[in-house]
């Protein structure tokens, strides 16, 4: 795998391409969008193991950070949905250029999910999406996101800088972000026509299973659970991984069998 | 949380293999950097180079921007970095992992001494690659090894002195500390869960603090600067200046210096923490090596040092 710096400066961003690593590679590559905040944090190592895997598969894969997330450029306080809805467009669009492919798919855990679904949206390009425990409305998302909890010294996880900036778990929630989330409803993203829809996740919830009942116009929904321990939107007190094994593995059954 | 200036940002590939992942960010265009060590960030548990909360990162950045070549990478079978294919154990795996960052950054950009920059489990591997390679000049460990002393029992016990019940209650267990049957056993397993996943091993152990004492003598005699910075979420510490109280035999001088948080968590939540760690750093590096007196370290130096986390007045 090749870990890369791509788009312009000064806003340029961190990825790592996986090329296939099978005998034949297959024609589409598939795009991983993170998750936010502390959820960014524990879910790398589960996004390493899904790309690995997906390599294996005979995809070509990137998996990418955010402008003013990870190991890209700009601040916390730049961040908004609309922002990196505009990056996982220009990681397809780089790792189409790099592999030299036609086609991607996209897949996304929590707050990722709504960047890939709005990512493909309008695209012609797109064979599958992938919403992994998603964020299906921003409010109902920032809602809980934002639920008072305590540390290890009995302080609240949520933090005001000194500008007045409001941090959650350690991550700074912008106004901008916060507006968009306000506008964010999954259940109004349409998909490429001719895709696959999948939604998966690690819990039946009322929302998930709405919105995997949610007919789109020419678009093949699947909805699926894969009962996984772990909640997302937790923290501990050492910064502990999850990596819901089953679940990755549901991933990648679904876009091998899907997708050429 | 200002944008600051910072220098090129390059992906990278290196060590043994080619097998660790890491990200180089220069000094910024028009910084001193000449002469100064080459900053190296070490992974805290399994978390992955970009640190806690994204500290590592911006810490970087503002050390650019202030004329310090920055290296974070990932140790092996962390983050990005491929697993070993030999049996080392992490302990060792790490010391020379970190050599071989040295390694690069020496090569890449003429850095011939080092500040190691580690929390938790990162404290413990800079402490040790320290105290093997004589290129680090520099630790800044945040909640590294800590070791009780009668003043922790003043802080811990203090306030409940006049509490007869408290004293009835808990003076068995007191006892019981102070004859040190109760220390060096909290152990910080850097996990997942859910699932066994192939990580290092890391299970942290106070080493005794006889040995520690050693070391430090050691880091003294090469002139080594130190900054060690504790937050509330360490057990073991709880008033600044503990640290150098417990080792005050060693006579660590001007070469230390030690902070308290009380009110931070182990993984520095907070942001106005994060900011005060990333501003005193900032502020610490560049006093002890200060431009114009690149490569040797000046305690005595105290220019001032515009902080790097001021906030843009249209943030709210």
């Amino acid at each position: 795998m090749n870990p890369i710096f791509f788009g312009r400066a000064p806003r340029s961003l961190f990825g790592v391409y996986h090329p296939p690593k099978a005998a034949q590679a297959r024609a589409t590559g598939v795009v991983l969008c993170y998750p936010f905040g502390q959820e960014y944090m524990r879910a790398h190592r589960a996004y390493r193991q899904m790309a690995l895997l997906l390599s294996k598969a005979g995809f070509h894969v990137m998996r990418f950070d955010y402008y003013g997330t990870g190991d890209s450029s700009g601040d916390a306080v730049d961040a908004s949905l609309t922002q990196w809805v505009e990056d996982a467009r220009s990681a397809a669009d780089e790792l189409k250029e790099t592999a030299e492919i036609k086609r991607v798919a996209f897949v996304g855990l929590r707050l990722g999910a709504a960047v890939a679904a709005l990512a493909a949206e309008g695209r012609d390009d797109v064979d599958q999406v992938a919403l992994w425990d998603p964020a299906v409305t921003g409010a109902a998302y920032l809602a809980e996101i934002t639920e008072q909890r305590t540390d290890s010294v009995g302080n609240s996880r949520h933090s005001t800088s000194e500008g007045g900036l409001v941090g959650v778990l350690g991550f700074p929630i912008t106004d901008a972000l916060r507006k968009d989330l306000g506008a964010m409803d999954l259940r109004e993203v349409g998909a490429p026509k001719g895709s696959g829809r999948l939604i998966v996740a690690a819990h039946e919830r009322e929302e998930y299973s709405a919105l995997g009942n949610l007919p789109v116009d020419g678009v093949r929904v699947k909805y699926q659970v894969v009962p996984s321990e772990g909640n997302w939107n937790e923290v501990d007190d050492y910064g502990g991984a999850l990596i819901p094994v089953f679940l990755i593995q549901a991933i990648v059954a679904h876009l091998s069998q899907e997708i050429r | 949380m200002t944008a600051v200036t910072y220098g090129r940002e390059k992906a990278l590939r290196f060590g043994s293999g080619s097998s660790l992942v890491g990200v180089l960010t220069e000094a910024a265009a028009g910084s001193a950097a000449a002469g100064r060590p080459g900053v190296i960030f070490l992974n805290s548990g399994i978390l992955h180079r970009v640190g806690s909360c994204r500290l590592h990162v911006r810490l970087a950045r503002a050390m650019s921007a202030a004329g310090f070549h920055a290296l974070r990478f990932d140790y092996s079978g962390i983050g990005d970095s491929d697993q070993r294919r030999d049996s080392l154990p992490f302990e060792e795996s790490a010391v020379l992992e970190t050599k071989e960052a040295m390694d690069y950054l020496a090569k890449a950009k003429g850095a011939q001494k080092f500040i190691l920059i580690g929390l938790c489990s990162g404290a413990d591997m800079a402490h040790e690659t320290a105290l093997r390679d004589e290129r680090v000049a520099g630790l800044m460990l945040l909640d590294a090894w800590a070791y009780r002393n009668p003043g922790y029992y003043m802080h811990h016990y203090g306030p409940k002195l006049f509490n007869v019940n408290v004293w009835r209650n808990s003076i068995g267990i007191r006892l019981k500390m102070l004859r040190g049957s109760d220390n060096d056993t909290r152990v910080c397993i850097p996990g997942s869960e859910g699932v066994e996943y192939d990580v290092p091993k890391y299970v942290r152990v106070f080493p005794p603090k006889e040995r520690i004492g050693a070391d430090l003598r050691a880091f003294v005699k090469r002139g080594v600067e130190m900054r060690f910075v504790w937050t509330g979420g360490l057990e073991e510490y709880n008033h600044e200046g503990q640290y150098a109280s417990t080792f005050r035999d060693v006579g660590l001088g001007k070469l230390f210096e030690e902070a308290y948080m009380p009110d931070a968590d182990h993984i520095l939540t907070g942001l106005e923490h994060q900011d005060q760690v990333i501003d005193r750093t900032l502020r610490w590096a560049t006093q002890r090596w200060p431009a114009q007196n690149a490569g040797k370290p000046s305690a005595a130096a105290a220019a001032a040092v515009p902080s790097a986390v001021e906030r843009p007045a249209s943030v709210a």
